[in-house]
């Protein structure tokens, strides 16, 4: 998620009000986000991703004004008409077809407000572009190129430009190939012979989006007019971009003049701030909200968070800001009134839903297990089940298929386990410099593949028990076998079982209700070296669902 | 100071105070006649009660070191060369290597010089005058007692003997000397009181014991009053684990707000972890370095059914939820990918899917995966808690659970703030104030689920739902700074820690 840099100084003259700083670090979360920290006349403000047009101090401004009731309501922009267009060439259609522009007159930058600038640019790139793939902007400095702007795809033989931060020309292939940039966003656009650029008349190269921008349009602090071009696969999202975008300059008191876009079939003039308008019922609003609020409480609320609103009866016409791109449904306006409202206005009450509660009758076996266990003087554990070949099959002797991890995070942790007797080892292991006796128990989930159900896996539920001194035994083990199938209420046989972690011989199997649930027995001496350990363990494990 | 409160080995020890004055803790014990132990213990209570007075000295202890040994049991290299020059009135050097090693002659000479016992006169060893007078130097004494009491204290030595260690220490391994700190205890003039006022020794009952019952003799027999403060050896029972206690703190409070338990698979389709809650396949949450994806199995099976489609429907342009969608190419093939459950609200959506008749109330609480490498602060595994609520509920009533859920947990003040989840529609979170640390913290999301999400399975009316990670809530109620400790199970901790 993005974390923005507010400057508080350039906050307050951009909205044209007074906050003291702790008012607003009061306020601001109740707006939506999370204060990362403060340093100075710097706060860092973490907004989440359906909000990019809060990705600036001037997005940050503007809403700001109207959540404090300074300005209420659709904020009015004045946008210029076009001076120059950008002709669409069908070669694009295929690659990546559409494109949208603006020209930005009166521009003052400094040091601070260009990497304001970069940092709102990759902001926009990662949440509405998915890292470029659907968005990705150019800001340029247009001063050396001349419009009017082509936006066509080149064969690699046919055009060579210098990039940003490079000193010689190099061919698309050899960007995608040797640039940094090249190789992060090659994937793009690759897969195609020809690639995406932006023209002047003349042929100088803008950009290649979505990789990189030519040296020749680089903004600097000297740079007094920009030219903008933003390419991408969906061209309502490229739409709010350059709304997003194109605003953030206005409230800095920049100059916004349109672009007309030459497409095959038609022109279309960018940016189009009108608002989308949306009819919702009152009713409708205060059935989600639990609320009986008046159409007026709803039109303020609106305003708070910027919207245009009108109510008439059970009706409210809502005008949707031109750089809302997270408006998807009536019910995201909804939580903008509640947000408008004050989430800490609401009157919390408890809904009349009489029901008694029901535990799930495998958990409720298992609380009353545990309970027994306690009783048996044996100590809880609980275990990570992520685990690996070495632990969970090969240290045990013993083989299997386990549920696998595509992409692990670490040689640890490969696969789930199919057992609890490792886990279980694995905490006497932790433990192995500890007082002895040590006699634990975990009750919890396994995994096996299992091609039956429609997930390709199946749990069970699994109690297993490890008891390590120098003088643990079967008979000590079978005890506590038996201690339980008497607990339970359960007929079972002991009958004898070959399991290659435990001595031959020494290992049996419990049958009940005429159905194997488990096995318990010594361990053989090869296992626990295996496990770091030194003296003789017994072990337990039975399937919770089978006793 | 009563007779009464004292125990018979205390009164032992003020008797053999008041005969020997200041003593040793040794020199009670051959007075008193009980062990060390019983002097120590006695003592300390004696001090406590301020009997008594006990006056640790900080001292040097004198031992042999392994030249010592042989030197006492042979004598100083020397004092066995001057035996033989003693003998034979003056000697040549070299007659020494009959009776001392090559080194030795070289210890020997120089002490002999050193001591002035013999002079070299042109290869010849001549006794001096000194030498013919002395018979045993304070060196030889001093290692001669050191063997005979084990091991000497310097500050009982007298000033030549002292001199003497002095000496000896610069010898290589003759003598050993360590730091010790031995103590001296006296009365003081409550304890001097008390003695006077007599001191009475008899038999005490101190363990009960089956005999003395029958037979009757505690009826003629005084009890010894015990020190109750001794410390008892700790007792360290098996127990559940203390998250455990939390999982069932948090399901008993959901069972007393009337809400029934369900549970599902934790190895999920990435369609009912991620699409049917309307999370678009491009979002970043799908990608493999947020989610664990499995390899065996690789594909699930979802049905063909109309939940599928409309789900499909409603990602690529909203069904008829009124939503515009997200607008792509909806994959089948990435919805039947294999995941380890990222949440538990796959379980809740599979739940509200199977179509039960409303209002509904449920909850699940089980583990969930995230790709996360462990740390301090992060497991790629923990467990997770979720309720929801459908039927003639909203937002207002979601804030109204919410609070009573946190209050009956402990936390009685709870503000919600606005917050994003790609399926929640208004969403919060929730944040709990700490009294002890005087501030918020962020303990748990919820939300109402979007129309993409439920009108897809079926359900046409708000479903409030809410969740929280139990981990952090224990580590906030055990004081934890590693979530780790969670599950590395050190026995000394499980064994030791408050149940809460």
């Amino acid at each position: 998620m993005a974390v923005i840099k507010l400057n508080l100084k350039d906050l307050n003259k951009l909205s044209g009000f007074e906050i003291e700083k702790e008012e607003l670090m009061q306020r601001l979360p109740l707006l939506g986000c999370d204060i990362e920290g403060i340093d100075g006349d710097y706060v860092y403000v973490e907004f989440f991703p359906n909000r990019p047009d809060l990705y600036s101090v001037e997005g940050v401004a503007r809403a700001l004004r109207n959540f404090f009731g300074f300005k209420k309501g659709l904020r009015e922009y004045k946008l210029l008409p076009p001076k120059t267009y950008i002709k669409v060439d069908e070669s694009v259609e295929k690659i990546r077809p559409y494109v949208v522009s603006c020209e930005v007159e009166n521009v003052r930058l400094n040091h601070e407000l260009i990497l304001e600038l970069m940092d709102l640019q990759e902001d926009l790139h990662w949440v509405l572009g998915r890292d470029r793939k659907k968005v990705s902007i150019g800001v340029h400095d247009p001063s050396r190129v001349k419009p009017p702007f082509r936006y066509t795809a080149i064969i690699d033989r046919d055009i060579k430009f210098v990039p940003l931060g490079m000193a010689e020309e190099m061919s698309p292939v050899q960007i995608l190939e040797k640039h940094p940039k090249g190789k992060d966003y090659a994937h793009i656009i690759s897969g195609h012979n020809k690639y995406p650029f932006i023209l002047d008349s003349e042929g100088n190269v803008l950009s290649l989006p979505p990789v990189i921008n030519g040296e020749l349009t680089k903004v600097s602090e000297k740079t007094e007019k920009l030219f903008v071009d933003i390419t991408g696969t969906d061209f309502d999202l490229i739409s709010k971009a350059l709304n997003i975008l194109s605003t953030a300059f206005l409230e800095r008191g920049f100059r916004v003049y349109q672009v007309e876009v030459r497409y095959k079939n038609k022109t279309v003039i960018t940016p189009d701030y009108t608002p989308e308008e949306k009819d919702i019922s009152l009713d409708y609003v205060n059935n989600i909200l639990g609320l009986s609020i008046s159409g007026e409480e709803a039109v303020e609320a609106l305003e708070r968070m910027g919207y245009g609103a009108f109510s008439a009866g059970n009706s409210l016409k809502v005008e949707i800001p031109a750089y809302r791109s997270d408006i998807f449904h009536p019910v995201d306006i909804v939580e903008d009134i509640a947000i408008g409202y004050g989430y800490e206005n609401f009157d919390a009450k408890l809904p009349d839903i009489a029901t008694t509660g029901e535990e799930d009758s495998l958990e409720e076996k298992c609380r009353k297990l545990r309970k027994l266990l306690v009783g048996y003087s044996l100590s809880e554990v609980m275990s990570l089940m992520l685990s690996n070949e070495k632990e969970n099959f090969e240290s045990m002797f013993v083989e299997g298929e386990a549920v696998t991890i595509k992409n692990p995070i670490s040689e640890d942790h490969t696969i789930v386990r199919t057992s609890l007797l490792p886990s279980l080892l694995n905490v006497l292991r932790i433990n192995r410099h500890h007082e002895l006796p040590q006699k634990i128990f975990e009750i919890g989930d396994i995994l096996i593949p299992y091609k039956e159900l429609p997930e390709g896996a199946k749990a069970e539920r699994h109690l297993a028990i490890v008891l390590i001194h120098s003088k643990a035994g079967f008979t000590e083990i079978k005890s506590i076998a038996e201690a339980l199938m008497r607990d339970l209420g359960l007929e079972y046989k002991v009958e004898a079982e070959e399991h290659g972690s435990f001595i031959l011989g020494r290992c049996a199997r419990i049958v009940a209700g005429g159905k194997p649930a488990g096995y318990f027995g010594e361990l053989r001496p090869e296992v626990i070296i295996a496990f770091d350990l030194e003296y003789p363990v017994v072990a337990m494990e039975i399937n919770v669902e089978q006793i | 100071m009563q007779q009464e409160e004292l125990h018979r080995h205390e009164k032992l020890v003020l008797k053999a105070l008041d005969r020997l004055g200041m003593a040793s803790p040794e020199e009670i014990v051959e007075d008193a006649g009980i062990e060390f132990s019983s002097v120590n213990r006695a003592v300390s209570w004696l001090s406590l009660k301020g009997v008594v007075e006990v006056e640790d000295f900080e001292d040097k202890a004198i031992e042999l070191g392994e030249e010592g040994k042989v030197y006492v049991e042979k004598g100083l290299p020397e004092r066995r060369a001057f035996e033989l020059l003693n003998k034979k009135g003056e000697i040549e050097l070299k007659e020494l290597n009959s009776i001392l090693s090559r080194d030795e002659v070289t210890i020997a000479l120089g002490w002999l010089k050193r001591k002035n016992l013999a002079v070299i006169d042109s290869g010849v060893l001549k006794p001096t005058d000194n030498g013919m007078k002395e018979r045993e130097t304070p060196d030889e004494e001093l290692l001669l007692s050191v063997m005979k009491e084990g091991r000497l204290l310097e500050s009982t030595l007298n000033p030549e003997l002292k001199q003497a260690a002095e000496l000896l220490k610069g010898r290589k391994n003759v003598i050993r000397i360590h730091e010790v700190s031995h103590r001296k205890i006296r009365l003081t003039e409550k304890g001097r009181k008390t003695i006077k006022q007599g001191i009475k020794i008899e038999d005490e009952i101190s363990q009960l014991t089956p005999e003395i019952i029958k037979n009757g003799t505690w009826k003629n027999m005084k009890f010894r009053r015990y020190s109750i403060n001794t410390p008892a050896p700790e007792l360290l029972p098996a127990k559940l684990h203390p998250l455990r206690e939390i999982v069932e703190e948090i399901r008993w409070i959901f069972l007393k707000m009337g809400f029934n338990e369900i549970s599902g698979p934790m190895a999920e389709s990435a369609f009912w972890n991620f699409d049917a809650l309307f999370v678009p396949q491009d979002h970043p949450a799908r990608e493999m370095q947020d989610t664990f994806y499995l390899s065996n199995p690789e594909k699930t099976e979802i049905p063909s059914d109309d939940i599928v489609e409309a789900v499909m429907n409603a990602h690529e342009g909203g069904w008829k939820t009124g939503s515009r969608g997200w607008r792509y190419k909806w994959s089948r093939e990435k919805a039947m990918a294999s995941v380890l459950r990222t949440h538990t609200t796959s379980t809740t959506i599979r739940y509200l899917a199977e179509g039960h008749e409303l209002p509904v109330k449920v909850f699940s609480l089980g583990r969930v995966f995230r790709n996360e490498r462990i740390s301090f602060k992060h497991l790629p595994e923990f467990h997770q808690c979720e309720g929801i609520v459908a039927g003639d509920v909203g937002f207002s009533h979601l804030l109204g659970i919410l609070k009573k859920f946190y209050s009956t947990m402990g936390f009685s003040q709870v503000r919600f703030r606005p917050a994003y989840f790609p399926y929640t529609e208004p969403s919060l979170e929730v944040d709990v104030f700490l009294e002890d640390k005087g501030k918020w913290m962020e303990l748990g999301g919820a939300g109402i689920f979007r129309p993409e999400v439920t009108e897809p399975l079926g359900i046409h009316k708000p479903v409030l739902a809410w969740g929280l990670g139990l981990e952090r809530l224990a580590m906030l109620r055990l004081g934890l700074k590693d979530i780790r400790q969670l599950y590395m199970s050190d026995l000394n901790w499980l064994r030791r820690v408050k149940v809460i």
